[in-house]
């Protein structure tokens, strides 16, 4: 997988913070070599550098803004407490986001027991618009995200909101190139219609 | 730049820059904390191998003194023995000379002299 240390910060996915402008092309490996050193500037560069894709991944399993960024730093944590097990330090975007997802899966199970609880308290407030029709950008966004696979959101997240290529989208997410590319389009497809309130609910899966 | 792009930016954390720096930054000292536990026992165990040899080598001392006058003191003991008086005897034929007195009185011990 191409490192994402000397990948041009370019396209949305690529708005990166202002202070990003000085965590310049440092390859990956050698920061992960200094974290291992005890180095916790470095610390700092390899968190910036990757944090908004865990949180993306995060993003497309909890589908909670707030719980996202909760998951996203707690699996870091967890991932830099355990570097010495990453293996090829080439890879460390892939083998962050695989204790993001694991850690994004039990953080779901978790809520989906409290979502039980609070679904039960909030069932005589049918008249209460949700959170679509309210009109806020992030809760349509996130109403909408709801509706693709699980495999569509990490592929449209990472993509578009972080700026992913296809081909690290495919070594982080154990998928071919292809694949990628399918979920990406059925995804933008979907989230379109849905979006524009002329989806029917049948296509949206795709093909 | 990608046409097709879906503009997700709402649900990008980093908009607020200043609030994703103190993500960033707390994530990034949460696991170096996390870390530390390890690297601390290293430090610790490299940092107390010289006082742990140091010690070692005191015990090593004070456990060799005491057999070290134990030795001194067979060999003071050893020196003042009487000699052997068959191999006193057996010498004094094999240079066929006559022990003398003194020869005598050291072959037989010190304590045969006054009698």
């Amino acid at each position: 997988m191409q490192d994402r240390g000397s990948l041009p910060e370019a396209g949305p996915g690529a708005k990166r913070p202002a202070a990003m402008a000085n965590d310049e092309p440092e390859p990956t490996r050698a920061l992960v070599a200094r974290v291992r050193a005890g180095d916790s500037r470095a610390a700092e560069l390899l968190v910036r550098r990757h944090l908004r894709a865990a949180y993306a991944v995060a993003l497309s399993v909890v589908r909670d803004v707030a719980e996202a960024e909760d998951v996203a730093q707690d699996a870091f944590a967890i991932a830099l407490s355990r570097l010495d097990t990453c293996r090829d330090p080439d890879r460390f975007s892939g083998w962050l986001l695989r204790i993001v997802r694991r850690q994004s899966l039990n953080a779901a199970v978790r809520a989906r027991g409290r979502r039980a609880t609070l679904e039960l308290s909030a069932a005589a407030d049918v008249g209460v618009p949700g959170a679509a029709e309210r009109g806020d950008l992030r809760a349509r966004l996130l109403a909408a995200l709801d509706r693709l696979t699980p495999a569509q959101r990490e592929v449209v997240l990472l993509h578009d909101l972080e700026g992913f290529t296809h081909l690290e989208i495919a070594e982080a997410l154990d998928m071919s190139e292809v694949s990628s590319r399918q979920h990406l389009f059925n995804a933008r497809r979907a989230l379109r219609a849905l979006l524009d309130g002329s989806a029917p609910p049948e296509a949206l899966h795709g093909p | 730049m990608d046409r097709d792009r879906i503009d997700l930016s709402a649900l990008d954390p980093s908009r607020d820059a200043e609030r994703w720096e103190a993500m960033v930054r707390a994530t990034a000292a949460r696991g170096m904390d996390a870390r530390l536990p390890s690297a601390r026992v290293l430090a610790e165990l490299v940092a107390g191998w010289r006082p742990a040899l140091a010690l070692a080598a005191a015990v090593a001392v004070l456990a060799w003194v005491p057999s070290l006058l134990a030795a001194r003191r067979d060999a003071a003991t050893a020196a003042a023995a009487p000699a052997d008086p068959v191999l006193s005897t057996a010498s004094w034929a094999l240079r066929a000379r006559s022990p003398t007195a003194a020869d005598l009185v050291a072959s037989l011990g010190e304590d045969h002299a006054d009698r």
